[in-house]
């Protein structure tokens, strides 16, 4: 048996003042032949456990191009092309292969192309031909399309947000694709579309018990996998939002019926498993009142006594396209007279640069951030002194590593608010950013990360309460606001009531 | 014989948010054992020419650290004394010598140390010990102190601003220190305070004649070389200020004489000296004034018809410590607007950096320059086309290279303004700024350069008529507003009659 495997993805905000062009891979993840690190990055770690589980079962493993970047702008059309032709002509050198397994994000978006992954896909079947099963593993935030379902075999999208479940995903859509090798099974895939737009984090209720759901049914009466395509709200293509995916052991239409009735359970519920964003003013009050004890936060199960209040800088989330380098919660909690803080990560190379200039100790007149577009809003001018600088910092998300470039850690003068700035623009994971410069997140009265919800597999554990606060950044939380073109309507809230 | 060399100089403008650590030297310049490149780096002229100079006599010539870099605050302290400590070693190392001769600046301020030159001199004479001759070219926006004439034994000056005659002066003083060595001349330098803070550029006049009676002094009746330190006013520093350099063939009391002769004729003729600053509107009204013809530039008699005006963009030169990233006179394009102009260089290496992602014909909205703080202005939010990118863009100053960085060129929307953009701060010196990214600036109505005055020499070929525009940013022309504690006083224009002439 011949495995073949690739990996082309980012998330696409069609918005974004960030360009995508070949650089935006190179510098996040591009690797050949199959070369991943040891234990590999956050995105490579489906390709690296396909071709563990394909080597114990003795099958040749052909590994092409994988890459992946930080989320921007609709990326190049030559820069899309260029990557999907190396990956058709890995496989067409390949070929005959008896097996395809892709770890693709499903919201990729190119100049020309408004669905990357169907494309790639209906080109790969287009060689491999009808009947080698081709499975693909999704990020939930993709624009889950017809095109793809009928190129795939099977599809499994990650349940989890926080992504903490991809290795668990890749190791079911394995089973599922050595199955359909092996005759075991005829995998069927229906779709249902919920006509929202929306984003869910799966770490509370009611989405955490919808998941447990959706677990549940897997593996009996012929389910073999379900899947929920939350959909990516930033990306202006016909196909965003939000859909149901069933895969039947060749049972289309009980897997129709269950994909109907699921999708249409997500469509009643859209409104409370949809975060609580607060505008920024107010998840400042939140946050305040949480610290003094004045507020609980329900979200949190066992919520830490004495740890900080974890503020989500929601709209400036580099995992969405954002710049990471907008200044508007740090000018706010400035402006309140906050003095007990850490907020991280600012996309702003300038700034690491100059405080390498001085190093550790050294002081500052630092003007931060700001510094991308009108998304950035103004930049900050800052007096403060360098804690630290790092040559290589990296995050972690899940068991993945995460590399945000060099960084440096400086403290506001008068204040004991410390701040990092970083060169590879990302989204701030976990307390582990913090603790590799010595800055005790756990000490501060408020930590402020610039992220939508992945933060809080990290944050959690150490929290006294999250907040997500919703500034006038690059990532808009009110959908209605977003200025769509293409959109399929009538979809929720776009329109009021999309099902009549 | 054996001659010792090194370079070690920046020109400091305490007064700059930009931090100087090892890196903005290492960036800019840094060359040990004498490896350096052709075409030669602007300030390894003079140490190629030492070098060159005394292999033609069959010397042998140790090299140490030669760096530079670009004008910003105070160098830090383990900075300064790293590099200088490194020449000490590679001295001590090659001694005995014959002969030392360096380049510096002159103008080059550390952390606790105002007087970082003085400080050098007198480390190596101590190593050397005072027989040993010791010759140094230096900047003329130096701030010539004592303890660098103590220390030296002939320094020469450059006479030029733009800085056109670094090699000239580096014959020069090879001249002085062999005639020394040789026994055929005993150099003694008499120094005269102005007592006077400015800026001259020498191709205009009074000062293009002045430079040439300095000259004329030189050559007869032992009078070896006549230097004027213009001086550097962005310093807050004692020695501050112009300063007369006069030596003589051990003539004391004649040096003496002639220095305060030249260096007071200077401080009368300072207000002449000093460029025709323009605030910003009115230096492009007077721009466009010229352009249609309706004004003209005295100081460009062969000036041409159909050239550009060239506004120097002063208040944001990187020569003079400035972040070069400022949007005053972009913005005011703009409002106006205009709609040819080429413009450069904005520092601004993450515009550099978005215009790499889309290349050449990718299109962006740009966040331009005001970067760096307060005086860069606030940022410009502009839609642009990517028209050309350089990997290791170069201009040439006096003969001289100057590295720009990587840069990239944007034509921006509904305009023919073309913006270059780049990753290394320094000044804009000549149009190969802009014709090594295919822009041609002869086919602009304006050319906006961040720089101050080394611009004349590249662009006043071409240049319809040149205008200094002092917009709001780091370099205050106004030097009554410059927040100085330390300077020695009287010393015009902070006092009004520093020489109690009544006046």
């Amino acid at each position: 048996m011949r495995l073949f495997t690739a990996m082309l993805g980012t998330e696409t905000h069609s918005f974004s003042p960030v360009p995508a062009g070949f650089k935006l891979y190179h510098d996040f993840y591009l690797v050949r032949g199959g070369k991943h690190k040891e234990p590999p990055d956050f995105c490579a770690e489906p390709l690296v456990h396909f071709r563990k589980r394909a080597k114990a079962k003795g099958w040749e493993v052909v590994e092409s191009l994988a890459t992946f970047a930080q989320p921007a702008a609709p990326t190049l059309t030559h820069v899309y092309e260029a990557f999907r032709d190396e990956i058709l002509d890995d496989l067409k050198k390949a070929m005959p292969v008896d097996a395809v397994l892709l770890n693709l994000h499903g919201a990729m978006i190119a100049e020309d192309y408004e669905d990357c992954e169907g494309d790639l896909m209906q080109r790969i079947r287009a060689i491999i031909g009808p009947k080698v099963p081709m499975g693909v593993e999704l990020d939930l935030h993709c624009h889950l399309t017809d095109e793809m379902l009928q190129a795939s075999t099977a599809m499994v999208i990650y349940k989890e947000y926080p992504h903490v479940d991809i290795l668990e995903c890749a190791d079911k859509l394995f089973d599922i694709i050595a199955d359909a090798v092996e005759g075991k099974t005829r995998p069927h895939q229906a779709m249902f579309d919920c006509r929202t737009i929306g984003l869910y984090p799966t770490t509370y209720e009611p989405m955490k018990g919808f998941v447990a759901r959706m677990r549940a049914m897997e593996g009996k009466n012929g389910i073999i996998s379900l899947s929920l395509g939350h959909g990516f709200p930033w990306g202006d293509v016909k196909e965003t939002g939000t859909k149901m995916l069933v895969v039947t052991d060749n049972k289309p239409e009980e897997g129709h019926r269950l994909a109907e009735m699921l999708g249409r359970e997500v469509y009643a519920m859209r409104k409370e498993i949809e975060p609580p964003w607060l505008d920024l003013e107010p998840a400042l009050d939140r946050a305040l009142a949480i610290s003094a004890g004045k507020a609980k936060d329900e979200t949190l199960a066992i919520a830490s006594g004495n740890g900080p209040v974890v503020i989500g800088d929601v709209a400036d989330n580099a995992g969405g396209g954002a710049p990471s380098d907008s200044t508007f919660v740090l000018r706010a909690l400035l402006k309140r007279g906050v003095i007990s803080a850490a907020v991280g990560c600012f996309w702003d190379a300038g700034a690491v640069a100059l405080c390498e200039e001085v190093g550790v100790g050294g002081r500052l007149q630092l003007r931060l951030g700001g510094k991308v577009g009108r998304v950035s809003g103004d930049p900050l001018d800052l007096n403060v002194t360098v804690l630290g600088l790092i040559d290589e910092l990296t995050d972690v998300m899940g068991t993945g590593k995460m590399p945000l470039g060099r960084a440096a850690a400086f403290r506001i003068d008068g204040t004991e608010i410390d701040v990092i700035a970083n060169t590879g623009r990302c989204q701030t994971f976990s307390p582990a950013v913090f603790e590799a410069f010595g800055i005790d997140a756990m000490a501060k009265q408020l930590v402020v990360v610039k992220s939508m919800n992945h933060f809080r597999a990290g944050f959690e554990p150490i929290a006294r309460g999250i907040v997500y606060a919703a500034s006038p950044a690059c990532i808009d939380t009110d959908y209605r606001r977003v200025p769509y073109k293409r959109v399929r309507r009538p979809i929720w809230p776009l329109d009021a009531d999309p099902w009549k | 014989m054996r001659l010792f060399t090194a370079l070690l100089g920046t020109e400091t403008n305490t007064f700059s948010p930009i931090p100087a650590g090892f890196k903005l030297y290492q960036d800019f310049y840094l060359v040990r054992g004498g490896k350096h490149t052709e075409p030669y780096g602007f300030f390894a002229l003079p140490l190629v020419r030492f070098r060159d100079r005394a292999r033609a006599l069959g010397w042998e010539v140790v090299e140490s650290l030669a760096t530079f870099a670009p004008p910003a605050t105070r160098t830090l302290r383990h900075v300064y004394e790293s590099y200088r400590d490194e020449i000490l070693t590679d001295l001590k190392n090659a001694m005995p010598v014959d002969v030392v001769l360096l380049n510096l600046h002159g103008a080059m301020v550390a952390e606790d140390y105002d007087d970082c030159e003085g400080d050098l001199l007198r480390r190596i004479r101590d190593v050397v010990g005072p027989k040993v001759p010791i010759g140094a070219e230096l900047d003329l926006h130096c701030h010539l102190t004592q303890e660098m004439i103590d220390a030296s034994d002939a320094l020469v000056i450059y006479k030029e601003y733009p800085h056109t005659d670094m090699v000239p002066r580096a014959d020069e003083l090879f001249d002085i220190i062999l005639g020394k060595l040789e026994g055929r001349l005993r150099p003694h330098q008499a120094l005269f305070d102005c007592r006077t803070i400015g800026l001259y550029p020498t191709p205009l006049e009074p000062m293009a004649s002045f430079v040439k009676r300095l000259k004329s002094f030189e050559g007869k009746d032992g009078v070896l070389s006549v230097s004027f330190a213009h001086g550097f006013p962005w310093a807050d520093v004692r020695e501050v200020g112009s300063k007369m350099l006069v030596i003589t063939d051990d003539r004391p009391e004649e040096g003496a004489r002639l220095a305060e002769q030249l260096g007071r004729e200077a401080y009368d003729l300072r207000l002449k000296f000093e460029p025709p600053w323009m605030d910003l509107e009115p230096g492009i009204d007077r721009a466009l004034a010229i352009s249609s013809g309706k004004e003209k530039d005295a100081s460009l008699p062969q000036a041409t018809g159909n050239g550009p005006v060239v506004i120097g963009d002063v208040t944001d030169n990187a020569f003079g410590g400035a972040p070069s990233d400022s949007t005053w006179v972009l913005r005011a394009l703009l409002k106006r607007g205009l709609k040819s102009a080429a413009v450069g260089c904005i520092w601004d290496a993450g515009a550099v950096a978005l215009a790499e992602e889309v290349g050449v014909g990718g299109r962006l909205k740009l966040r331009l320059g005001g970067k760096i703080g307060p005086i860069s202005g606030d940022p410009l939010d502009l839609d642009v086309t990517v028209t050309g990118l350089n990997p290791d863009l170069r201009d040439m100053l006096g003969g001289g290279e100057l590295p720009l960085g990587r840069a990239a060129a944007f034509r921006i929307d509904s305009t023919e303004i073309d913006v270059v953009a780049n990753s290394l701060r320094s000044p804009t010196s000549s149009p190969l700024a802009f014709t090594r990214l295919g822009i041609d600036p002869m086919a602009k109505q304006l050319v906006v350069v961040k720089a101050m005055n080394h611009f004349r020499d590249g662009f006043a070929p071409i240049a319809r008529g040149i205008v200094y525009a002092a917009s709001p940013g780091c370099i205050d022309v106004n030097y009554r507003r410059l927040n100085y504690t330390k300077v020695r006083r009287p010393i015009w224009p902070l006092d009004a009659d520093p020489w109690n002439q009544g006046a």
